[in-house]
């Protein structure tokens, strides 16, 4: 059967040469390489539950009053859209099960991104011939970011109805495009009944679109180029280790993928999320206290808490605070991070390629540096939080927030000096054991020193 | 959900998670994953990896299976080893196989029956988890699991292709230069299109001024409470607040004004704003000058009005100045006053434009 059918396409397509070599591709294996490999099959559960979701969801703000199987909110004035996620929690057969996996779904999609980024980062897999392929990763990031933001926006329920608001500002304060900006992408001051509509099409069509491509020029480059090894016996720059595609890694990878969809259907079906009945439909006049974004902008959130009240007057023009810490400080951040395998290679004059990995230890500057940015954001996160800190713990916000100031500065640099100093101590104590260890370098593991 | 059920749904992710993880450790108990043998890299990378076929653990042509000392078995030539204890992969295949078909049944079951959330999610993470472990069982142990070492371009330097390259693409740019008209004409073209495509971002937007810019209140027009009803000057005790519109738009977002009253003799209004606030009524935009959140909070013992999406402060007393928080601009104030009724009318719009603050605000 499967001869048939391969003499039918390959008598047409000559492929078989392709094709064989794609069966032998090798792909080494370390558990740090699944990573992205996560992140690509969330994707697909993604698009797999959205596509249901989509079929139920009316992404419209007309106003109408509920007379749904919600009986709480009996008689209450919401938008179309979101009733149909109501509809689609309380009605729809699996309805709210697809509605959880997708949105665990992407909460775990944009972790893994980021964890892969941080691989990436810190064992240096980003340097020649690989700086592209790290800037389309970062470009997934901020798409993955954006999408996450048009998604839970769309429920229009009135916790999202805040980050909406905010989003609005934000866009609002950029400089010269800004009021032009937000109102081609909102339709208006929020909340304005283009909005809604306009974040349906970009979420369901235009993202995802713009992912695929990009998703499929990752692969394309990591296929052409080959995964990279870490450090061993026998793994060098002209020469990958690994097994091959077919069938030890494709009975592998497809094996994460499943175990993947259980924990998101687990996730789906046990762990309540977004439960967007409890905060009400969205309404102009009304606010949730507490209320906090999903956790991949909580770094934002946290830097328009932390940063003072602090206008500039440029004559008659004005740039408002929320700009400087929502727009200028995560842009300046993700050009140094699109910038840095140029800067680190005009920097060390390094124009060689590298296809085996460099552990953390023997660059102590860029493991630092990393782990600082690292440290940094979790403070953010935290400040992102700091009201419902303040309720848990019993101090004042205002109190918190000085101390999250001070944190924000000291923290990174207390973890970035630890960081370099484990480096250096890890580097000089594989220097000292390196000499014992060439036996085993040379593949005949017998011969490693015994201890008597 | 209830709490209990919140406690049972952790638990059943706990015990998957470990029933997984032990699973994953029984497994590899039994099929040690190759690590640190590489392929001898003479007989493997010589020639090109398609032309080379996979060793067959069955095909015993040329191959030379040995043991290595910790019983399993490789073939020397290759470097590709067998699995150790291949019978317990197949039992373990085998059984989590049955875990997902159960797992599948059971999904089946509870769709057609009652529909539970968690049924569906749990019978679906045992369908799945079953599959996927068997997979990865079946990678580890059933499969000739080789490590292999293949020689590949380093991408260090561009190709002798290069060159050719280039200078094809000359000639034609060449070609299209000696045609200078036309490759003004397309440039001109192209810069068109751009603009065409610009423009038609205006579709999606009126201009913003007409928003932005307004102050939303005219002069006479009566404060109304969300039912419709008009405010009389005494309808507020001191210290107690309500939210108020124009009348004729109730609801609308950059309208909404608090209105609050505070005892008169605690005013500290500036000058020019002498004699807004009739009997101690202050009418301030309820919208964040900050980002642009419902400033829902009101405190009578300080004063402050408090906007609970990042906590900034405004004093009501003195014309809402941000007193903590990241907020820079005041809330704007609505000039009051009574009329003959004795109800509270606006005296003119708000002293800013309502709302987050942008470029060319006043």
């Amino acid at each position: 059967m499967i001869e048939f059918i391969a003499r039918a396409i390959d008598s047409r397509l000559h492929i078989a040469k392709f094709v064989r070599e794609a069966l032998n591709h090798i792909f080494p294996d370390h558990w740090s390489f699944m990573l992205g490999e996560i992140a690509l099959y969330s994707f697909v559960i993604l698009v797999a539950t959205g596509a249901f979701l989509a079929l139920f969801y009316n992404g419209s703000s007309a106003q109408i009053i509920y007379h749904g199987s919600y009986h709480p909110l009996d008689g209450v004035k919401m938008s179309a859209a979101y009733r149909s996620i109501l509809h689609i929690s309380f009605d729809v057969p699996a309805g709210l099960l697809m509605r959880q996996m997708h949105h665990w779904a992407a909460d775990i999609f944009i972790a893994a991104i980021v964890a892969h980024q941080a691989r990436i980062f810190f064992t240096a897999a980003y340097r020649r011939p690989r700086e592209i392929n790290w800037t389309v990763g970062m470009t997934l990031l901020v798409l993955a970011l954006v999408n996450g933001f048009f998604g839970y926006s769309m429920c229009d329920d009135l916790l999202s109805n805040a980050g909406l608001r905010i989003g609005y500002a934000i866009a609002l304060s950029i400089p010269i495009i800004g009021p032009w900006l937000s109102f081609i992408v909102m339709g208006g001051t929020v909340p304005a009944s283009a909005t809604v509509p306009r974040f349906y099409a970009l979420h369901i069509f235009v993202i995802p679109a713009l992912i695929s491509v990009f998703i499929a020029v990752h692969l394309t480059i990591v296929w052409r180029q080959y995964h990279t090894n870490y450090p061993g016996p026998g793994r060098t720059n002209t020469s990958i280790v690994g097994s091959r595609l077919w069938p030890v890694y494709t009975l592998k990878s497809l094996g994460l993928f499943m175990l993947l969809l259980s924990l998101i259907a687990a996730l789906g079906g046990y762990v309540q999320i977004d439960p967007v009945w409890i905060y009400g439909p969205a309404n102009p006049t009304a606010i949730l206290p507490g209320a906090q974004p999903d956790w991949y902008l909580g770094w934002i959130e946290g830097a328009m808490r932390l940063f003072p009240g602090v206008n500039l007057h440029f004559g008659r023009y004005l740039v408002p605070e929320v700009f400087f810490p929502a727009v200028l400080f995560p842009g300046l951040l993700f050009i140094a991070l699109y910038a840095y395998p140029f800067m680190e290679e005009a920097f060390s004059r390094e124009v060689r390629a590298h296809n085996v990995l460099r552990l953390p230890s023997e660059h102590p500057f860029n493991t630092a540096l990393g782990c600082s940015i690292f440290a940094g954001l979790v403070v953010l996160q935290f400040a992102g939080s700091d009201d419902v800190i303040s309720v848990v713990s019993d101090k004042s916000v205002v109190a918190l927030r000085t101390l999250l100031r001070v944190l924000f500065f000291v923290v990174p640099m207390v973890v970035g000096a630890v960081a370099y100093m484990l480096c250096r101590a890890v580097a000089s104590r594989r220097f000292a054991s390196h000499t014992l260890q060439i036996p085993q370098a040379s593949g005949t593991e017998s011969a490693a020193p015994q201890p008597q | 959900m209830s709490d209990e059920e919140k406690r049972e749904g952790w638990a059943f992710i706990a015990a998957s998670l470990l029933g997984w993880w032990s699973l994953g450790f029984v497994a590899r108990w039994f099929v040690k994953p190759p690590k640190g043998i590489s392929a001898p890299s003479g007989s493997a990378g010589s020639s090109p990896r398609h032309l080379r076929s996979q060793p067959d653990r069955d095909a015993d042509a040329g191959s030379e299976i040995a043991d290595h000392s910790d019983g399993r078995r490789y073939d020397a030539n290759t470097g590709a080893h067998f699995p150790k204890h291949p019978q317990w992969g197949t039992v373990l295949v085998g059984l989590s196989l049955a875990v997902a078909f159960a797992g599948g049944i059971g999904f089946l079951v509870a769709y057609w029956t009652g529909r539970n959330n968690m049924q569906l999610g749990g019978t679906l993470a045992l369908f799945f988890g079953g599959f996927g472990f068997a997979l990865v069982v079946w990678a580890h142990s059933l499969s000739t699991n080789i490590e292999e070492t293949e020689p590949r371009e380093p991408l260090a330097a561009p190709t002798p292709d290069l060159g050719p390259a280039i200078d094809d693409f000359r000639r034609g740019e060449r070609d299209i230069q000696r045609r200078g008209l036309l490759k003004w004409s397309a440039a001109a073209g192209i810069s068109v299109f751009a603009a065409m495509c610009v423009s038609t971002l205006r579709s999606f937007s009126l201009s913003p001024d007409s928003t932005l810019y307004s102050t939303i209140w005219k002069r006479g027009q009566r404060l109304v409470t969300g039912d419709g009803k008009p405010v009389s000057v005494d309808a507020l005790q001191p210290g107690s607040t309500t939210i108020v519109f124009p009348e004729g738009s109730i609801g609308a977002e950059r309208a909404q004004t608090v209105l609050i009253r505070v005892r008169q003799d605690l005013l500290r209004l500036p000058q020019k704003r002498e004699g807004w606030a009739p009997m101690g009524n202050l009418a301030y935009s309820r919208v964040c000058t900050h980002a642009g959140c419902t400033v829902g909070m009101y405190e009578a013992t300080t004063h402050l009005l408090m906007c609970p999406c990042h906590q900034s402060t405004f004093n009501v007393l003195d014309g809402c100045e941000p007193t903590g928080g990241p907020a820079a601009r005041p809330l704007p104030q609505l000039p009051l006053y009574v009329d003959g009724q004795g109800f509270l009318r606006a005296a003119g719009g708000f002293t800013e434009p309502p709302g987050p603050g942008f470029w060319g605000m006043p």
